[in-house]
């Protein structure tokens, strides 16, 4: 018996496969901010966020069809930079992951709340802890049901939205803060369209994918642009700015358009997008923490723990964990934007890819190629760049806090084990000079800080005994025993 | 050597948790639960948070990687 051929879907499954992977908690807890940015002109935001998005996905195409079938963005970089941008890109998508965790249990939390008062932080744990449970016994299936019911719901609040009719009064001042409120509002927007990219992956079980994958791309670029433009009009026409209530934009605006019914639906399709998210969120940073692992940049005991149900629990437990701390923050305004921020960097990164790659490897197979080249990869990399500017400060500075981090993580993994001692040894020398350097100028009244004047003794003893203990632990790390 | 020996674990255990705790206070001194109200014992101010925040979290960090370390080496020795 012939068997059967793992291509056999065509061009409407891809579309499916765009919008599915777009269709996440982003829209719902993301739109209010980008709003509160931009103004009603959050309607032209998202437009070329869709636009943008679109270009950059010609280049995921041709990366995907080229390189790996089953493509990611740290395969791409790995293809065509290797070493450290490949080891940033991937690191720079799993922390993506671990806040997209966190943004949909906030997320959904929120949405929970306006059916119970429940408190916010405990649900969002509790969801967090639930989905590693599935993740650990490798339950990722997701109707594709809850599409059907995404699509339903955005297409009756147009509706309600239309039979109420807007006043072009609810549009003006159009731009209140100016068009730089607007690319604020592309920025803080961006990764809603980014879930495209998943018809990339599906690609292998796809027809004539050089014809049919661009044109998903496309298709589902437009149909997801024609949604959310749509329903961010209603919103602005229906809600009056600004809003001074914790009830999410999304479900306010159903209110005022539909009632209490409106809100509950609202609701429940922000609750089924924010399980869609985390559920691609948490098994997308298992691989891809395990595919670093695989090329030496992660430990390998990512790769030997598995559970009795054949995943790697220990990865799955480790991007939870990280996920509840950022969650409990409750901060979804600043998860937002690291979310935006990991996915603007990593799309300048995949275009850079993708110019490097042509000129490296010209004979390569492309099934695909990207249209207009090289502007489209070079105005994705700039607007990946550019857009990065609005960025809130305080993220900016985690952002180039966690690149350090990232450096430091990647040369000490890379530099092996007798130097890495020695590296670690001098930086526990180091330490402990700076306390005890402290300490002298604390007790000679050179320096002085307002919390260490109680209780003085105690506290000199105590950072003494810190320095005595890091200097001993610079000498044991420079006389290791183990040479591996 | 027995002095090294005895002296490794307990540094090595000491300076994981020494790690561990600075980056939880790093972790607290950011977000500053009110609750905790960690930024005001401390008395730092709010511009400089973010300097003590990352001085925690690196010292954590390497102190952490130590631990770690040495431990490693004393289990596997």
């Amino acid at each position: 018996m012939k068997p059967k051929s793992a291509r056999e879907v065509g061009l409407f499954y891809g579309i499916i496969a765009g919008m599915s992977g777009a269709f996440g908690i982003e829209f719902f807890t993301l739109l209010e901010y980008s709003t509160l940015l931009a103004g009603p002109a959050v309607i032209l935001s998202l437009l070329l966020c869709g636009i943008l998005n679109m270009l950059t996905m010609f280049t995921y195409c041709e990366l995907g069809s080229s390189i790996s079938r089953l493509g990611s963005e740290y395969t791409f970089t790995k293809a065509s930079f290797g070493g450290f941008i490949s080891f940033l890109t991937g690191w720079l998508r799993w922390v993506a992951c671990i806040f997209t965790v966190a943004l949909s249990a906030i997320g959904f939390a929120q949405m929970v709340n306006y059916f119970l008062p429940v408190n916010t932080q405990l649900v969002a744990i509790f969801i967090i802890i639930l989905f590693t449970v599935m993740n650990i016994r490798g339950i990722r299936q997701i109707d594709l049901v809850v599409i059907a019911v995404f699509v339903a719901v955005f297409a009756i609040f147009d509706t309600a939205s239309i039979l109420q009719g807007l006043t072009a009064k609810s549009f003006e001042p159009f731009m209140p803060n100016g068009l730089m409120g607007a690319l604020a509002g592309v920025m803080y927007s961006f990764s809603i369209f980014f879930g495209v990219r998943t018809i990339v992956v599906e690609s292998p079980n796809m027809e004539n994918p050089e014809r049919n994958v661009p044109r998903s791309i496309f298709f589902s670029s437009l149909s997801l642009i024609v949604i959310y433009c749509s329903v961010a009009f209603f919103v602005v026409g229906a809600v009056e700015f600004p809003v001074e209530t914790s009830i999410p934009l999304l479900t306010l605006a159903a209110e005022r358009l539909m009632g209490p019914i409106g809100g509950a639906l609202l609701n429940i399709a922000g609750i089924s997008a924010a399980v869609m998210s985390m559920t691609t969120a948490m098994s997308v940073q298992t691989s891809i923490i395990s595919a670093m692992s695989r090329d030496g940049y992660m430990p390998k005991i990512v790769l030997m723990t598995r559970s009795r149900f054949g995943t790697r629990y220990l990865a799955v437990i480790l991007g939870s964990i990280l996920a509840i701390l950022f969650a409990t923050s409750g901060l979804a305004v600043f998860v937002g934007y690291v979310v935006n921020f990991t996915s603007l960097l990593i799309f300048g990164i995949v275009n850079l890819s993708l110019i490097r790659l042509r000129k490296s490897m010209p004979r390569l197979i492309r099934p695909f190629k990207t249209p207009l080249y090289p502007y489209t990869p070079i105005v994705g990399a700039l607007v990946g760049f550019v857009l990065l500017i609005f960025v809130e400060s305080t993220v900016l500075a985690l952002g180039i806090e966690f690149i350090l981090i990232t450096i430091i993580v990647y040369h000490l993994r890379m530099v092996g084990y007798s130097r890495l001692r020695l590296a670690i040894g001098g930086i526990n020398f180091g330490i402990s000079g700076l306390i005890a350097l402290f300490l002298c100028l604390l007790r000679l009244k050179i320096m002085e800080l307002p919390w260490l004047v109680a209780d003085e003794l105690y506290l000199s003893y105590s950072a003494a005994l810190l320095s005595v203990l890091f200097f001993l632990a610079g000498v044991l790390n420079l006389n290791p025993k183990k040479k591996t | 050597m027995k002095v090294g020996t005895i002296v490794a674990p307990v540094v090595g255990a000491i300076q994981i948790l020494i790690g561990f705790l600075a980056m939880a206070s790093a972790y607290l001194i950011y977000y500053d639960p009110s609750s905790l109200m960690i930024g005001t014992i401390l008395s730092i101010s709010p511009e400089n948070v973010a300097l003590f925040a990352l001085l925690f979290s690196i010292i954590g960090f390497f102190s952490a990687v130590s631990g770690s370390l040495i431990i490693y080496e004393w289990v596997f020795s």
